[in-house]
């Protein structure tokens, strides 16, 4: 037998499994119990495989995710995404009665829902979101991300998030210190530490809307929709999120974070971190 | 568990998030995703809710809205899968396998896998699934199925076996 298609074969059988007594694995059955040393690679590999299962749910779970996803249930964002349908065989007898009142339930769970979401709605589309209103609610929330308890939430990931990409109006570097945030003028999403070319520090908050972006510019503006307390800040829509950048400093600091034609994206300086605590 | 609860979202949540978190995380590669894929994925559930036949099958399920999830938003840069290999027929006969690996070498390691082999190890290691659920679920030939396996394997083994291999050349030499 081809060794390559035997390998294959071995090593889609799960340790401890009964795959490999399914009859299209007689052959590689029989090839192992022949071969002594094809025994012992493959217990070699089967050993790797029981490591690698157990380091694969080697994962910690953010504090207080049960809460937030909870709460982003309550408010029921909306989201077109394909699900399975599972079939799963029903042994049980079921009393006929089940269908109505399940029927009932789902009804009074979709009233329930509409309601708070025509609520939700009619909040959303209020002064609070506007291009203003979020500068303003992001120029509050900046002195968070430098709180000396909150240092630790930056880190160094190995790319920039997929979901919340920085934005390409920017001048950045590829992969800037990030952190998750939450609660922004009522949203989440992930925030970039920045610095401009005139040294000043900002923040790029990359958040999910909730509630719809017309009325919010397609690109940052060029001068800040805010500029009070020593900080600079304007919001727009890119990539079907809500961008919000805050720059510690005036309209010049702000203007020296976005990208001028022809200039090279300046590379983020590690001590920008550093200079984050002094901030 | 009494099934008119079950059926409620909260109690899936309750049950699940840990685990539906950890398998965003290790299809993704980052936190921000992985919690951004973990609401996704309980958002989408809330609304088919109806479509859950058996609180047995609901781990599976939210499992299946996750993987939908990422691939609705997969990336554009896949990486390719030649970034090197180790046959566990190449193994050196007295080498003896890795007892622990570190969670994040495991992690840059699978982001490395292009995402149909990710999904396939992910799959297998995670779910537990045998070669022929997976084939069944991701609607591809048991065939195909089996040699992805195999390859990502090989790939895994030499992104976290092969620096210690490496390490048992050197200290003989």
């Amino acid at each position: 037998m081809d060794r390559e298609r035997l390998r294959e074969m071995i090593d889609a059988c799960r340790p401890e499994s009964a795959d490999l007594a399914l009859p299209e694995l007689a052959e590689a059955r029989a090839e192992l119990e022949r071969d002594a040393v094809l025994r012992r690679q493959a217990r070699r590999a089967e050993q790797f495989d029981r490591t690698v299962a157990a380091a694969m749910q080697d994962v910690a779970v953010p504090a207080g995710l049960q809460d937030r996803l909870m709460a982003a249930l309550a408010a029921g964002a909306p989201r077109d995404v394909a699900t399975p349908v599972v079939t799963v065989a029903d042994n049980g007898r079921k009393s006929r009665w089940r269908i109505p009142a399940y029927t009932g339930i789902v009804l009074l769970g979709t009233a329930a829902v509409l309601l708070l979401s025509l609520t939700m709605r009619w909040f959303d589309t209020g002064d609070d979101w506007q291009p203003r209103a979020i500068a303003d609610a992001a120029v509050l929330h900046f002195p968070n991300e430098f709180d000396p308890r909150e240092q630790r939430l930056w880190t160094n990931a190995k790319a920039p998030s997929a979901s919340h990409p920085l934005s390409r109006h920017l001048s950045q570097g590829s992969n800037p210190p990030q952190c998750v945030v939450r609660n922004v003028a009522g949203c989440s999403g992930v925030a970039y530490l920045l610095q401009g070319r005139t040294g000043a520090l900002g923040t790029l908050l990359v958040l999910t809307p909730r509630a719809t972006l017309s009325s919010f510019p397609s690109s940052p503006p060029k001068s800040p929709q805010v500029d009070t307390a020593g900080c600079a800040a304007a919001s727009w829509r890119e990539n079907n999120r809500l961008y919000v950048l805050v720059v510690a400093g005036n309209a010049a600091d702000y203007k020296s974070f976005l990208r001028q034609p022809g200039r090279v994206a300046q590379v983020e300086s590690p001590s920008a971190f550093r200079l984050a605590t002094a901030y | 568990m009494d099934e008119t609860v079950a059926k409620d979202v909260s109690a899936l949540v309750a049950e699940h998030y840990a685990a539906v978190y950890r398998y965003a995380y290790r299809l993704s590669g980052t936190a921000a995703d992985a919690e951004d894929l973990t609401q996704q994925a309980f958002l989408a559930a809330q609304r088919k809710l109806d479509q859950l036949r058996g609180m047995d099958a609901a781990r599976g399920w939210l499992f299946t809205i996750v993987r939908n999830c990422f691939l609705a938003a997969r990336r554009q840069n896949q990486p390719s899968v030649a970034n090197g290999e180790l046959r566990w027929d190449e193994l050196p006969e007295e080498a003896t396998a890795p007892t622990a690996i570190d969670g994040e070498l495991l992690q840059r390691a699978l982001d490395a896998l292009p995402e149909d082999y990710r999904l396939v190890v992910l799959m297998y290691y995670f779910e537990d699934n045998s070669y022929r659920e997976i084939a069944e679920t991701l609607e591809i030939p048991v065939g195909t199925v089996m040699s992805r396996l195999s390859r990502a394997k090989a790939c895994l083994r030499a992104g976290l076996w092969g620096p210690r291999l490496k390490e048992l050349l050197v200290t003989k030499h």
